[in-house]
């Protein structure tokens, strides 16, 4: 019986983990907590029951021991569903036979039979589908397609494989040619989370060649400008061509911008130019404290130097108003995954890179943790220090003593945020650059120019996939640049790259 | 609030509450025992939350002129709250406080709380410490309230048939005393969650008298009824009086057209009206657009801007709260709301909305949130209700309304009736007894029609024993003379 | 014997329970059925019979002519879709003693479970009866009740909430928050849904020698909106599932897939066809109140809420006879003793009769508060008023009526103590507005060539049940068809008027069951009743604009 072995693992939501108060009587008593979900009828009942096993193992998991790095995220891409889970699934499904069940919830049904791993009936319903709306119907099918098509990509682990088979079919011909190309950088994207380097370049040059494809007037259709695959196709085409792009950037940064400039070019159908922040000058970073305090000395990023900038003032992260959980407390992980998550990605690279600059940006709020009266900037520095000191952070934190807030006229006197802090306002690179403060990076090379940004107006969402295989071999190259007795660094990207 | 400001330095100095036996309901040294008990049943670390209430009542009913029930009830509410080491939390209640009872709760508030879903989980809050307020010097506590025993009730009811039967009408009514004790204790925290300030334990009384004199073929009817904290506040006999008085002057009401009236409202009439202005007082509502004290928003700091520091009301109108009137006797509360006077409206100008402390903290800055319009002193006049009659040509005087229900958050158009009492004034004298009326208006409307104020009373506003949670609710409000009080259809019931 | 066993406890517990032990109130124990504490037995445990007499026979002792004593065990258990397993729970045990003295009633309850404080609750409510033997004079008449031996019942229930996962009750909460949101309901939101199950065991006792006990069952998932977008603008509304009032049924009130007089088809798809339904309202022109008198077609809902409103608590006698005088209001019924039996309430073919005995109910139990079996009875017939809801003592009211007809006077079984710390109260049993003959809603608007129909209405009732103000979803009628709603409007009515003017009255196969909650009496305590009613089709009622001031 699995469920004994989630008492032993804390799973403590099957209820197995308490016993019958003394003198056992029927008060709150509940009854047997383990569900037969075999004895389930509808296919909703039976994923909010795997759902529900899931959640409590993270529940589990998450328990808040702070670790020095966060648990890597893109290893749940590869990494199958835990064994409850599928159990759950695989008994909870035995009564739908993929041949005579009612498609009435097709979606359902195929997400249930992938957590089974059941893979070849979602193949028989996928049929049974399509066999029932018909051929002439081809829009439809297409729709159906999309629908499993995601639901392959999404599963644990990603159905790569199957997800391609069915972006291969005609059917798709029958939709919008933007759904098409989301798709398949769906699908790279998926390859490049897991690892899958062949997929990703396969899926890549098919990419070129469909945007190549498109005319003129289909590149600057408001469909196309405003999809929500644009940018990340240049992205992607960064990743997938990474190797001249890291070719380039280590003959000369200038022939780096050349290259990143054509691509974009070629992507968004725009001029070269109109590529925002990489190639533009990284403005000195101003500080009124410095963690460590000496480092303050030279401004930053230092000139001569491989340095990352790293805006991390948002309210939302590190000293905030709502904030109101102790310092050692880090179960506001859970409510602010992006700081949390910046903080450990930024620990890995310095611990990779020794020799890399690491600047944080942050900035006093006037309210720490509720404390009262307000904290005076000088006291909310040495919070913010703890702060760092608490979540391992590298490198070292500029901290703006400008409070972002302003208090509305009396009798109103709530205190609002105010937009900007001096940094903000000068790392802002001009209209269609649209700045976020929350985890916007920026890579600076020896001579000053920023050469890669995450976060803010590009960005392949999120930040940890693009710091494995983006940064790190970047940062790699620079820092073999600046290395007077450089060997020649091997640019084949590793799988660990990926 | 300077209503209350001259005596706020003469009231003597002593002990807040006063203990005495817990025959009826858990004494300090009771509730602490099982605060501890389950302090040390607790498992799996993190923080435990008790929140113990119990409550004694003598009441005492009568119908017809006769006593059809009389009763000495008690319970009690054990709240258990577990707040595990990752932030979930759960509770469970119960009215057993053995420690089996005590056990099982605070194990199926382990589990409640284990099963709670990460997304959802509360981040852990340790308040800063509270400034340790001074603790007001008002009585919750009467002696009278609670020394009423069964044998007094009978008298006072007796002295209340009495004077009906002889009038040939038939009296209901009424009576009840309560003591009660409430603490909640958290494992973390040093003081308790709930005022009185920083009084953990809290024992208080309620008292109330309520009665209906009808006539025997039910063409008339009259209403009085008072409540406090302290038996002694209630003249039982005058309350008695006037239900008669209400009964026999109202009996074979004519109809009147619906229509714009004048209405003297008697105390309690406006207290009626000001319940739906107490339950809209909430700062977060306006904030987030809802309710009548919404502004419009400000594109500049993308925020709802809120009615505060506007007139709002006849500037002859201050609603405020100070937790030493000893005419209201001592209110508590959140802790976190704190005991300091708060006026929701200032001469007319809106003042104060209420909200909780982590409002306070992150919002403004500021320790303390504002209490809920729970209990309120209104400002009034020295118009007495004669004079307000002699000085009306045509209108209505109003006894209570029953009923009401809001029928538009924003204006707080509000629908409701009249009710055991209604006459017309015609050149300074009342003329007859009148029927019913629904009325349709605003209170907000009424508020701002003001001819005259009379002097402010106590009123008729007792909290229900199933919410002995819920803090006392005392009023102190003055009967209005208002124009143009919009009444839509006459209504039969008596 | 009991001291021995109290000492035995005490010496027992002293350690264990500290200072909690030793307090003068006689703090709970676990129950003490006369052998010392321990675990508390099902209800149905014989020694239970034993602990209960104690009550009865401490207040005979001390001077009752009459005694009875509710020992109650209630559990709740709320869930929501924000959580899984339960949100709240909460369990209590109360036990109360009611005596009658010399014509007078004393009564006195607390949490407390055992021989000792049985005895003092028994002292004590007769005490209040007889210090408060005030008003009046002489003795009153209770109905007679057959005294039943050792009844013991369980409310039929298929799937108890209370022996169920509440994983699998949460399971199956979430499915169906999964099961509409798919794409072709997109834009509708389902929340808040949260449902609350209650069970209580009770057992009954008094000096008549009656002892029965008995576990009910009440399941409430009123809790839920339905709120609709049509658009990115989000214009849209927001309605309620009405198939999940209080019932007295258990969790497969939510599971089934049909439930007569309730629903037809799953929750999942009781909610897709509210969203249509809401959809075709919101689609509808919109027309402004034209007031007036119109002919009007309520559907069953509205109609439940009229019954509840209206007849239901004008029949109540301790209500007509000006019990309630000083709380909810008296009755337009304002002198029933003489309007029974003759007075003409309605039009003839409204026939409205009550019950404690329907399966599902919300009101339905075995004996009623006073250990009466309620048996069914009718309330108005073919318009005429027959009856009144009544207990024991108030039925007796009625005894020259009962004389006059050949009846014999009996309690119509409506005393409810909704838990043992309160006293017994007369309060609403479930009600049935008998069918008429046309099919269901659509049919009577059909009959309408220009009036209105009203869906979902809620009601405003005065304190003696006959002056009401109505809002809910009205729509202009023009030649049997629905056209356009009617916005910001309402209607007013008497319901003598009203109930004189119904016209025709839905089929059986267009009735519906809705649960119903009252609060009542001094303190006031609120109890749950269904009322199954029709549509129906009613002369002249006056339409308004509620927010239309003079």
């Amino acid at each position: 019986m699995h469920t004994r072995r989630y008492a032993t693992t804390r799973l403590v939501v099957l209820g197995l983990a308490f016993h019958a108060p003394l003198l056992a009587q029927t008060r709150f008593d509940w009854p047997d907590t383990t569900v037969d979900v075999g004895r389930y009828t509808n296919v909703d009942e039976c994923l909010a029951a795997t759902h529900r096993i899931e959640f409590g193992i993270e529940n589990a998991a998450w328990t808040p021991v702070w670790r020095d790095t966060m648990p890597d995220d893109a290893e749940r891409h590869v990494a199958p569903l835990s064994a409850p889970v599928t159990q759950s699934a695989q008994r909870c499904a035995a009564r739908f036979d993929a041949r005579t069940v009612s498609l009435g919830d097709f979606a359902s049904l195929a997400k249930l039979y992938l957590q089974a791993g059941r893979d070849t009936d979602v193949a028989e319903i996928l049929a049974r589908r399509l066999k029932e709306i018909g051929e002439s119907r081809q829009v439809d099918r297409a729709m159906v397609l999309d629908t499993v098509f995601h639901l392959y990509l999404t599963a644990q682990p990603a159905r790569l494989d199957p997800a391609e088979r069915v972006l291969q079919r005609s059917e798709w011909a029958a939709r919008n040619r933007f759904v098409r190309l989301d798709a398949s950088v769906s699908l790279a994207a998926g390859a490049i989370t897991t690892g899958d380097t062949a997929r990703a370049m396969r899926v890549g040059r098919e990419l070129f060649a469909r945007i190549d494809s498109l005319t003129p007037a289909e590149r600057n259709s408001a469909a196309f400008q405003t999809s929500s695959a644009r940018q990340a196709i240049f992205l992607f085409f960064l990743m997938s061509a990474k190797d001249q792009l890291l070719d380039s950037l280590h003959r000369s940064t200038a022939a780096y911008l050349r290259a990143v400039r054509g691509m974009w070019a070629r992507t968004s159908g725009r001029t070269p130019e109109s590529l925002p922040v990489i190639g533009a000058h990284a403005p000195p970073i101003a500080g009124a404290f410095w963690v460590p305090s000496d480092s303050a000395h030279r401004p930053r990023p230092t000139l001569g130097r491989v340095s990352l900038v790293v805006f991390a003032s948002a309210p939302s992260c590190f000293n905030i108003f709502e904030l109101t959980v102790d310092l050692g407390d880090l179960s506001a992980v859970q409510n602010d995954g992006g700081c949390f998550a910046n903080a450990a990605a930024l620990h890995r690279l310095a611990q990779r890179f020794p020799e890399l600059e690491i600047t944080i940006v942050s900035r006093t709020a006037g309210n720490v943790f509720g404390y009262l009266p307000p904290l005076s900037p000088t006291e909310t520095a040495e919070w913010l220090e703890r702060a760092a000191a608490a979540w391992k952070l590298p490198g070292a934190l500029a901290i703006v003593a400008q409070s972002p807030t302003v208090r509305l006229p009396a009798p109103d006197d709530r205190i609002v945020e105010s937009s900007t802090d001096s940094n903000l306002v000068r790392y802002h690179f001009g209209d269609g650059y649209e700045k976020q403060e929350l985890n916007t990076a920026f890579l600076v090379d020896q001579n000053g120019v920023i050469v890669w940004q995450v976060g803010g107006g590009i960005g392949f969402g999120e930040s940890r996939d693009v710091f494995r295989s983006t940064w790190v071999p970047m940062i790699d190259v620079l820092l073999h640049r600046q290395r007077t007795d450089a060997a020649t660094p091997s640019l084949t990207p590793t799988a660990e790259h990926f | 609030m300077t209503d209350t400001r001259e005596w706020r330095d003469a009231v003597p100095r002593r002990a807040p509450v006063r203990l005495v036996d817990s025959a009826r309901f858990l004494s300090k040294a009771e509730c602490e025992a099982i605060a501890r008990r389950v302090f040390a049943l607790a498992r799996g670390g993190g923080q435990s939350q008790v929140a113990i209430s119990s409550w004694w009542q003598g009441e005492l009913r009568w119908a017809r002129n006769r006593v059809n029930l009389a009763s000495d009830r008690r319970d009690i509410r054990v709240r258990i709250e577990r707040t595990v080491i990752d932030g979930h939390s759960g509770a469970v209640t119960t009215n057993q406080t053995d420690d089996a009872s005590l056990e099982a709760a605070v194990r199926a508030a382990e589990r409640n709380a284990a099963v709670r879903p990460a997304g959802l989980r509360p981040v852990p809050f340790e308040p800063p410490p509270v400034p340790r307020m001074l603790r007001p010097t008002t009585a919750i506590w009467s002696e009278a309230t609670y020394a009423l025993d069964t044998e007094s009730r009978s008298d006072i009811v007796r002295a209340i048939i009495g004077p009906a039967e002889e009038r040939k009408m038939l009296s209901a009514g009424y009576l009840e005393v309560r003591g009660a004790s409430r603490v909640t204790v958290n494992s973390d925290h040093s003081t308790g969650y709930d005022a009185p300030w920083d009084l953990p334990y809290t024992q208080w009384t309620q008292a109330q008298l309520s009665l209906t004199v009808r006539d025997q073929h039910g063409t008339s009817s009259g209403w009085a009824g008072l409540s406090s904290y302290d038996w002694s506040a209630i003249n039982a006999k005058e309350l008695a009086v006037r239900a008669l008085e209400k009964a026999l002057a109202s009996r074979d009401p004519v109809a009147l057209e619906p229509g714009r009236y004048t209405v003297i409202l008697e105390a309690q009439a406006v207290a009626d009206l000001i319940e739906i202005v107490a339950g809209s007082m909430s700062r977060l509502d306006a904030e987030s657009g809802r309710g009548p004290w919404a502004l419009q928003y400000d594109e500049a700091y993308h925020r709802m801007r809120t009615k505060l520091g506007r007139k709002v009301v006849d500037e002859r109108i201050t609603i405020g709260h100070d937790p030493v009137d000893p005419a209201l006797g001592l209110v508590f509360g959140n802790l976190a709301t704190g005991a300091q006077p708060v006026t929701w409206i200032e001469h007319g100008v809106l003042t104060n909305l209420s909200y909780p402390r982590d409002y306070a903290l992150s919002q403004l800055h500021t320790d303390t949130g504002v209490r809920a319009m729970a209990a309120y002193r209104m400002s009034g006049g020295d118009t007495t209700i004669e004079e307000m009659i002699r000085t009306t040509k045509r209108g209505l005087l109003v006894t209570r309304f029953s009923n009401i229900r809001t029928l538009e958050s924003g204006s707080l158009l509000a629908t409701g009736l009249t009710r055991d009492g209604l006459w017309l004034i015609e050149n300074g004298n009342i003329s007859k007894a009148v029927k019913n009326f629904r009325f349709t208006e605003s209170p907000l409307f009424a508020l701002n029609s003001l001819e005259q104020l009379g002097p402010a009373e106590r009123v008729f506003r007792p909290t229900v024993v199933n919410d002995s949670a819920q803090p006392l609710t005392p009023a102190i409000v003055p009967p209005l003379k208002v124009r143009d009080f919009s009444f839509t259809s006459t209504i039969d019931a008596i | 014997m009991t001291v021995h066993s109290r000492r035995r406890f005490f010496g027992a517990g002293a350690g264990v329970l500290g200072a909690v032990a030793l307090t003068m109130l006689p703090l709970p124990l676990l129950a003490d059925v006369g052998t010392g504490p321990e675990p508390v037995p099902p209800i149905e445990d014989p020694r239970l019979k034993a602990l209960a007499f104690r009550g009865v026979d401490a207040a005979r002792s001390a001077g009752a002519s009459y005694a009875d004593v509710r020992l109650t065990h209630t559990r709740t258990r709320r869930f929501d879709l924000a959580t899984r397993g339960p949100s709240s729970e909460e369990e209590a045990m109360t036990v109360g003693v009611r005596a009658l003295v010399n014509g007078y009633w004393g009564f006195s309850s607390s949490p407390v479970w055992t021989p000792d404080e049985l005895a003092r609750l028994g002292r004590e409510a007769v005490h209040q009866a007889t210090v408060n033997a005030v008003g009046g004079s002489g003795d009153i008449e209770l109905a007679p009740a057959p005294a039943i031996s050792d009844g013991n019942w369980t409310m039929p229930v298929e799937r108890d909430p209370f022996e169920i996962s509440p994983f699998e009750i949460n399971d199956f909460m979430q499915s169906i928050a999964r099961g509409w949101v798919p794409a072709h309901l997109h834009g509708v939101i389902f929340s808040p849904w949260a449902v609350a199950f209650q069970t209580q065991e009770k057992a009954f006792a008094s000096s008549t020698g009656s002892y029965c006990t008995q576990r009910t069952y009440l399941t409430d998932g009123s809790a839920n909106q339905i709120n609709l977008n049509l658009d990115a603008q989000n214009t849209g509304g927001a309605t309620g599932l009405d198939c999940l009032t209080p019932a007295g049924m258990g969790f497969e009130y939510l599971t089934a897939d049909r439930i007569p007089l309730v629903r037809d088809h799953s929750i999942t798809e009781e909610i897709q066809r509210a969203v249509e339904a809401l959809k075709e309202d919101l689609l509808m022109p919109v027309k402004s109140v034209n007031v007036g008198r119109y002919d009007a077609v309520f559907d069953a809902h509205t109609m439940a809420t009229i019954v509840d409103s209206t007849l239901g608590r004008a029949t109540q006698l301790d209500r007509a006879m000006g019990y309630e005088a000083n709380a909810g209001g008296t009755s337009y019924f304002n002198d029933p003793l003489t309007m029974v039996g003759s007075y003409r309430a309605a039009a003839p073919l409204v026939t409205l009769t009550a019950n404690r005995s329907e399966r599902g109910s919300a009101a339905t139990v075995q004996w009623d508060d006073e250990g009466v079996v309620p048996e069914a009875f009718t309330l108005v017939k073919d318009g005429v008023l027959v009856d009144f809801q009544t207990m024991r003592e108030s039925a007796t009211w009625l005894k020259a009526y009962y004389a006059k007809i050949g009846m014999s006077v009996r309690s119509r079984g409506c005393a409810t103590a909704p838990d043992g710390v309160d006293a017994p109260l007369q309060s609403p049993p479930n009600l049935v507005l008998q069918p008429g003959s046309r099919a269901n809603f659509d049919a009577l608007v059909a009959e309408v060539s220009d009036g209105i129909a009203i869906k979902q209405a809620s009601i405003d009732i005065d304190f003696q049940a006959m002056s009401g103000l109505g809002t809910g979803t009205i729509y202009e009628v023009k030649r049997g068809k629905r056209t356009a709603i009617i916005g910001q409007s309402g209607f007013l009515f008497r319901a003598p008027e009203l109930w004189k003017g119904v016209l025709a009255l839905g089929g059986s196969g267009a009735a519906r069951r809705y649960g119903k909650r009252a609060s009542k009496g001094e303190p006031p305590r609120s109890s749950a009743s269904s009322v199954t009613a029709v549509p129906a089709t009613i002369k002249q009622l006056t339409l308004i604009n509620p927010q239309q001031k003079a």
